[in-house]
This record gives C-alpha cells, structure tokens and sequence, in this order.
C-alpha cells in the first residue's frame, strides 16, 4: 500500500500529466485536458530540449562518468597506498566534501570561481569570473567534486575484496605499476566500476541544486542540464503537462544509459561464468 | 531498476507537487479568520520593516474588527518562489489564502485560472481608486475588471554619476532625448574614461524576469516603434516586431561596441545589486535601474541623503527611441482576494486592503520596499519624498509610464528575453533573428502557438 501510495500513483499521475495542457497558472490550470501526443510534438521540435539533453549528456559524462568515477578511482588508489594516517585522513576531507549539503556545496563553488576566488589565483587570472567564462566546466567540477567520495568509498571497498595472492604475485614477477593497473586491478574491478557507473549515472541525472546555486542553468541556457530545464519550463514558464514531459524524457535518457550499462554488467558476468567452468575443466 | 527508480523521483516529486494540492478538498473556515500570504524577502528591501508594518496592519485590523483575525503566511524566498506557493496554493479551497500579495505579471494568469476574485466595485467606489493614476489602475485590470489593488510600484530611470560626468566634461544636467544622444554620451563616456562601463544593463537570471525584463529591457520596448509586449485588443503576446527588433539591437549595439559592462558582472544571485554598485563605485557612468535601487546608492561616511543625492547621483528620463516624450514601464505589487473567499470574509477582506491604503499606510510600506507608492498623495508627500529625496522624481514618472500587460503568459515572453538578451550580451555577433526565434520558442511554450503574434 505505502508503495502504491508513495511511488506508484505519483510516477502514474506525473505520467498522465505529461499528456496534458495542465498550466501552474492560467486557463488550463483547472480546466486541463487530455491532448494526446501534443507534448510529444512539441518536445521533438523544441530546441531548448535537444540543447538540454545533450548538455545532461556532457553532464554526465564529464562530471559523473569520467570526473567522479575517475576521481573516486584515483583517491581509492592512492589512499591504498598511503600511511595509515594520511589516507584515513584524505578519506576523511573527500567524505566532507560530500556530506556537506548541496547548497554549500555550489555556495563554496561560487565563491571560488569569482573574480579573485581561489581558481583565479591558482591559474594567476584573477579578474576573471569563471561561472562566465566557462559555466559547463564549473559545474562538472562542482558536482564531481561533491560527489567523488561516493565512488571512492565503492572503489575502496572493492579494493579491500580483492585477492591478495594475485596483486603479490604481480609484484613478484616484477609488472609495472600501470600494468599493475590495466591488466590486473581493473580488469578484477569491473563488476565494481559498472555498478559505480550505473549508480552515478542515477545521482547525476537529478543533479539539479548545486547548478542552481552556481547559475541557475545561465548564464543565457549554458548550463540548463534536463532537471533544471524541467523545473524551468514546470514553475518558471508555468507549463506543468509539458515540464511532466520533460521529466519522462529525462526518464528514457536514464533508461538508455542504465541498459547500456546493464548489458555490459551481464555480459562481464556471462565471460566470468565461462572462465569459472573452464577452471573447473 | 535503479535508473529508472532514480528518475522516478523526479516524478514522485512533480506529481505530488502539483497532485497534493489539486487533489486536496475544501474545507469551511470560520468567517471570522482571513489569512494573508506575502512574500517576506521578495517584496522588502528591508524585510525587517516589512515585518513591522505588517504586525502593524493586523493589529489595526483586529482593533477595527472585534472578533476577527488576521492570519499571516509569510513565504521566504524570491519573489518568483512567493508567486509558485499563491498559484499552488489557490488551486484549492482548503489552502487558498483569502489575501495575497503578488507580482504584476501573475495577475493575468491567477485571473485566467479562475482563482480572483473582480473587485471592481468596491475599488471603484473606494476613496484610494480616485488617487490612483491611469497607469497604477490599469496594471490591476484585466477585460474590464479589477482584480488587483496596488501596493507600491516600480518605475525606471537611467541613474548617472555626476563626478565622472563632469570629468568627462558632459554638461550637467544631463537629459538624452533619443537613443541616439544616449548612445552619444555613452561613446563620449568610453573614449573619456577608459576603465569605466559606460553603461550598466542588467540581463539574464540573477536579476530574473523583473530586473531583466521588466526593469530593463521592457523600458526601451516601450520606447521603440512598435512599443507592444502584447497586441492591443488581442491578448497575443508579439514576438516579432520592429521594436522587438530595435531593442534587442540596441542590446547588440552596446555590448559589441564595448559601451556596457563585461557579460560576466551579471553572473551570481546579486547580479541585481550590481547597479547601484558599479555606479557608486565609479565602474559605471550611466545605469538603468529602478526606484527600489535608491537605497543602495551609499557612499562610505554618507549620512546626509539630500546631499549626496544632489552632488553625486543624477536621475535622467528614459528617452523613447526617435524622442517625442519618455518611457517607462510601470509594474509593482498588488492585494488580490481569492475567489475561494466566503461572501463575508472577502468583506473582511476589502476591509483590510482599505485599512492598507491609507495613505500613511502606503507610505510605510514604500519605505519597507523602497516602492513608489500607488496613490498620488501619498506619492507626493511629505514622508515619503524625506525618506529617499530622488523618489520624488520616479513619482512623476507616475504620468508618462505604460502599464505592464496585465495578460497570462508573460513567464514565457519574460524568459524568451531573458534569454534573448543574456545571449546577445555574452555573445554580441549573434543574430537578431536567432533571438526572436528564442523568444518565440519560448513565449509559445507558455501560451502556444495561437497565443502569439508579430507586428513587422
């Protein structure tokens, strides 16, 4: 009952909505009607959802596929490796970095791209204000870097898994570092970075407060990933059936990624099946 | 399954958003209770004072109303947030507030839900009706009838700094005619001053669709060859037009000349506060800006108003494009009563919008919000014109001023400027015509293909 209550007949009622004229405010706003695949026409032709959709794509792919998944990666390792001290220590900072809320999270960020912020000095630019100059970029940084210990802490867990016999026996046959990496580390963590993958891809696609924090999807529509574009087009132009819409679309844009992401998670676990029984062979 | 559970959210969230009230049912309240909902850090320069003369009204109210109470539902946020919580909360009985303060630009889509209540014959044999000027009266109307009261307004002007007029060696009093002379002056202020903006225009989401548009870009519409948000007689909203056109090249003129600010000042949440910075700070010469500006024009030690309001800060007319007068978009905030009122408490309520309209009354809120207030008494007295002495000039703007359309939809023509001018401020070498696309796209995002029109 709690999950007809809670989950089902929200998600039913948002998707009928999006096969109506329902307005937050104006002549349809109580008098709505159903009207088929008008929103469907009208996403197809509009071009703010197609610049939107393929800035979520940018989003998701440089600020939560590559920027979280590599940072994470990239911090799991090095901690890994690092004194006992350091490491819980570094640990420590990322994991503030992402329990902070995501309003301070973009209020820190904002701080730090202002003319004379933090970025400016570091880059030895300091009259430039780089929510203007490079809105997209800031972003991603912004949200990789809020949300980077999730998969660090996933990496680290799945680093702690693994055999030891094997990492040792690499070192005794005397494997590089970065062959150490690519063909033994990796390739034992794949389980672990598809389901990262998939579950980023899950956050990411409802980032929506640190982008409005930062610059509420401007400057102009540079930064109007979907969820920011959906709220706009819902609570700022008024159109509730079209933003409902939007948000079913965003609905098969996760859909899409997580089936790519699902086949590969199969597929890896078909290939280990097979190697199992050759093994037992 | 988790994708999808993930993105579901976004609709579990949307549709109990929107489901919740529209869902809810109507409840009887006492007849005797009316509540009223305003925006605290919306509406207020100075939320504190706001407050005090609100406490100020409901303990008028009660005294003047034995057995009657006034319910306050004060929203946080900006002015947009206070606009979503009265249309979420009219679309039913049972969360209508019987008052609420709102945006001119809402009233045409609060009226075309159905949520208002007229009031033209009350306001129309009320004493306030007869102080208010044409314009102040027409931005509460609507096909005729009266559905919101005027709280204070908003007028424009172009704000120049008289110390770096004078180094330029502009003779002052300055007063351009037609955007010609303005741009003049602005192309004698760049090669005079080099480091200076010759102009402050605001633009994009920090100062919003009121600082943006209305406060802003409306003012040169206004003033072109086709001066129509929306068609006369037609509700439509016009999206082409040659004074769509014009305004949006002098946005083009200026940001690809180098005579406004860098694009980059309007990025941030306090973009709308930049106007009165640079200008007092000598970053700009000239801006374009509004009444409730005034009172961040402060100079470090300044405690004599009249003084720094005489040697340092000047106020010019907006001229229309080819001259022949001035323009000046009038908007502001206004009392509507909900139609989910009972008969006595919208009684209640005309009782308490007639106690708000006092003219001391308007005069203490104009102070809170740095409005110029509705009436022209109390724009024109004593209280108000001590409190910021240049107030006394956006009062008379009062006579040559348009009214803003009172039609729904202007949250899609607001945005497509928005983003029309944003753009062409960032980037200056885009097209016209791209930037009426956008506001077409956008305008008919709200109101639909058959709720525009153009006038080339």
């Amino acid at each position: 009952v709690l999950l007809v209550t809670l989950f089902a007949a929200p998600v039913a009622y948002s998707f009928y909505l999006a096969f109506t004229n329902l307005q937050l405010a104006g002549a349809r706003a109580v008098d709505y009607d159903f009207t088929g695949l008008d929103n469907v026409w009208q996403l197809v032709r509009d071009p703010n959802y197609w610049h939107s959709t393929k800035l979520t794509i940018v989003f998701l792919v440089a600020s939560g596929i590559v920027g979280q998944t590599v940072l994470g990666m990239a911090l799991a390792l090095l901690m890994r490796r690092a004194a006992w001290g350091f490491g819980s220590l570094t640990g420590a900072v990322v994991v503030v970095a992402w329990v902070i809320p995501d309003v301070t999270a973009g209020m820190a960020w904002y701080a730090l791209a202002q003319p004379g912020g933090t970025i400016g000095g570091f880059l030895g630019d300091d009259t430039t204000n780089y929510l203007s100059a490079a809105p997209l970029l800031m972003v991603c940084l912004a949200n990789a870097w809020h949300g980077a210990a999730f998969s660090m802490l996933m990496f680290s867990a799945a680093l702690r898994g693994l055999p030891q016999e094997v990492l040792e026996a690499a070192d005794v046959d005397g494997a590089s570092a970065t062959r150490r990496l690519f063909s033994i580390l990796l390739p034992m963590m794949k389980p672990a970075i598809i389901t990262n993958l998939l579950l980023v891809t899950l956050l990411n696609l409802s980032a929506f407060t640190v982008i409005q924090v930062l610059t509420q999807g401007g400057p102009g529509d540079a930064t109007t990933i979907l969820p920011l574009y959906m709220y706009i087009v819902s609570f700022s132009i008024g159109n509730l059936g079209y933003g409902a819409m939007v948000g079913l679309a965003l609905l098969l844009l996760g859909t899409l990624f997580a089936s790519v992401f699902a086949l590969s998670y199969l597929r890896n676990r078909e290939r280990s099946s097979v190697h199992e029984k050759r093994a037992v062979a | 399954v988790l994708i999808l559970a993930a993105c579901s959210s976004i609709l579990v969230a949307f549709g109990s958003a929107v489901g919740i009230s529209a869902a809810a049912g109507t409840t009887s309240r006492a007849d005797t209770e009316i509540s009223l909902m305003y925006s605290q850090a919306g509406m207020a320069v100075s939320p504190a004072a706001l407050d005090v003369w609100i406490k100020a009204v409901k303990k008028r109210f009660e005294a003047t109303h034995p057995g009657a109470t006034l319910k306050l539902i004060p929203t946080p946020g900006t002015d947009t947030d206070q606009q979503n919580k009265v249309k979420l909360s009219m679309r039913s009985a049972s969360t209508s507030p019987d008052v609420a303060f709102i945006t001119n630009s809402s009233l045409g889509d609060l009226q075309a839900s159905g949520y208002l209540r007229p009031m033209t014959k009350y306001a129309r044999s009320s004493d306030f009706w007869k102080k208010f000027p044409s314009s102040v009266k027409a931005i509460g109307t609507y096909k005729g009838n009266v559905y919101g009261i005027s709280l204070g307004n908003n007028l424009q002007t172009l704000f120049y700094n008289k110390k770096l007029f004078r180094k330029a060696g502009i003779a002052l009093p300055w007063q351009p005619k037609t955007w010609a002379q303005l741009l003049q002056t602005l192309k004698t202020l760049k090669a005079k001053l080099p480091g200076v903006a010759p102009l402050f225009l605001q633009f994009g989401e920090g100062p919003g669709l009121f600082g943006s548009v209305n406060q802003t870009f409306a003012n040169l519409l206004v003033g072109s060859s086709t001066p129509y948000m929306v068609k006369p007689n037609t509700g439509k909203w016009v999206v082409d037009s040659r004074g769509l056109r014009e305004s949006l090249g002098f946005y083009k003129q200026v940001f690809s000349q180098g005579l406004a600010q860098p694009a980059s000042t309007m990025t941030g949440a306090n973009a709308w506060a930049q106007v009165m910075i640079y200008l007092k700070d000598d970053k700009a010469a000239v801006t374009l800006g509004s009444n409730w500006h005034l009172p961040l024009w402060k100079l470090p030690g300044d405690t004599n108003w009249p003084n720094v309001g005489a040697s340092s800060l000047g106020l010019a007319k907006i001229p229309k494009q080819k001259g022949g007068g001035y323009a000046n978009l009038l908007g502001g905030w206004m009392s509507v009563v909900s139609v989910h009122a009972s008969p006595a408490r919208a009684k209640l309520a005309e009782d308490l919008i007639t106690l708000m309209q006092r003219d001391s009354s308007l005069v203490q809120l104009a102070k809170a919000c740095a409005f110029v207030p509705p009436t022209q008494t109390a724009a024109s007295s004593r209280g108000f014109l001590s409190f910021l002495p240049p107030h006394g000039v956006f009062s008379s703007y009062m006579s040559f001023a348009t009214a803003a359309p009172a039609d729904p939809g202007f949250a899609g023509y607001g945005r497509g400027v928005l983003l029309a001018t944003s753009a062409i401020a960032n980037d200056p070498s885009l097209e016209i015509d791209d930037l009426i696309k956008t506001i077409r796209t956008e305008t008919e995002t709200a109101v639909g293909a058959s709720g525009v029109t153009t006038m080339r």
